[in-house]
């Protein structure tokens, strides 16, 4: 082959690899710290439901995290015989462990057994403004062998939006 | 410059053409790598500290007590206050932060007593 045309070749080759470089290396995004800290819904979830709190059921009480109390209160709540107000102390007692956490976060917790339960679903904190940008996270927590109503979980859902 | 064998020279021409590009080349990829931040100049340092501070919390609930072995080494060539708030404590680490300092937080169970969790915020500021 002709040197001259080698060269032509070699140089075009060295540009296109040098020009691939130059393609990589401005695609190449910092990992900014995008979006408020609490327009996180995993971290609000973990703070909210690791949480623990003590609700009275009767003339006892009953000790235990938000995630678990929460999901106890749904299924006593849809299945016959509900304790009068469980549920109620419950959702009161996430409403302030929300509040200390964000006031930018909302929590629902919700079940969908077979009869004879019935369905269930617990809103609580505020509702996002309009317009804002909402994440949300969900969590299952298992009842198999906490009713006779089949073995559909507790899904407790965690939306937070940063507006 | 003429040829005067079989195996000849390159046209100096193209030559020079092809120092030119490789040169220009060259010239485009030192200026796009001087624009990228690859390390050494992290836009977020307290946002990357708050991680650290965070992992090395884990597993949760955070106990207060840990604060100070986990803020260890986070950011060794800068300043660094680390607040642990709940609604009703406050644990930190390090001196008061100035008002220039880059802060990060982020929501985090703690540990304030026996089988007593509440939520809490890590806060975490950085400056040099």
């Amino acid at each position: 082959m002709n040197r001259g045309l080698s060269t032509v070749i070699d140089v075009a080759v060295c540009v296109l690899l040098v020009g691939g470089a130059v393609l990589a290396l401005s695609s190449v995004v910092p990992d900014g710290g995008h979006g408020t800290p609490d327009a996180r819904p995993a971290a609000a979830a973990r703070a909210v439901l690791d949480s623990t709190a003590t609700v009275a059921v009767g003339n006892e009480t009953v000790h235990g995290t938000v995630a678990t109390l929460l999901a106890d209160a749904v299924v006593a709540r849809g299945s016959p015989g509900d304790a009068p107000g469980y549920a109620d102390r419950v959702r009161n007692a996430t409403a302030r462990r929300l509040a200390n956490a964000t006031r930018r976060a909302s929590l629902t917790a919700t079940w969908r057994p077979e009869s004879p339960c019935h369905q269930v679903a617990l809103a609580v904190g505020p509702r996002p403004p309009a317009g804002a940008s909402v994440d949300a996270v969900t969590l299952s927590v298992p009842t198999a062998n906490a009713t006779a109503c089949g073995r559909a979980p507790v899904h407790l859902t965690v939306r937070t939006w940063s507006r | 410059m003429s040829r005067s064998s079989a195996d000849g020279q390159v046209e100096p021409i193209a030559a020079l053409a092809a120092i030119l590009a490789l040169t220009a080349a060259f010239g485009v990829y030192g200026l796009v790598h001087a624009r990228v931040p690859l390390g050494g100049s992290d836009p977020h340092p307290a946002a990357t500290a708050c991680a650290r501070v965070g992992d090395a919390l884990d597993p949760a609930p955070v106990d207060p007590h840990t604060l100070a072995s986990a803020t260890r080494g986070v950011a060794p060539d800068r300043s660094l206050n680390v607040t642990l708030r709940t609604a009703t404590g406050r644990w930190t680490v390090g001196p008061p932060r100035p008002a220039r300092a880059d802060v990060a937080s982020r929501l985090v169970p703690v540990r304030v007593g026996d089988r007593r969790v509440r939520p809490g915020r890590l806060v975490v500021a950085v400056w040099t």
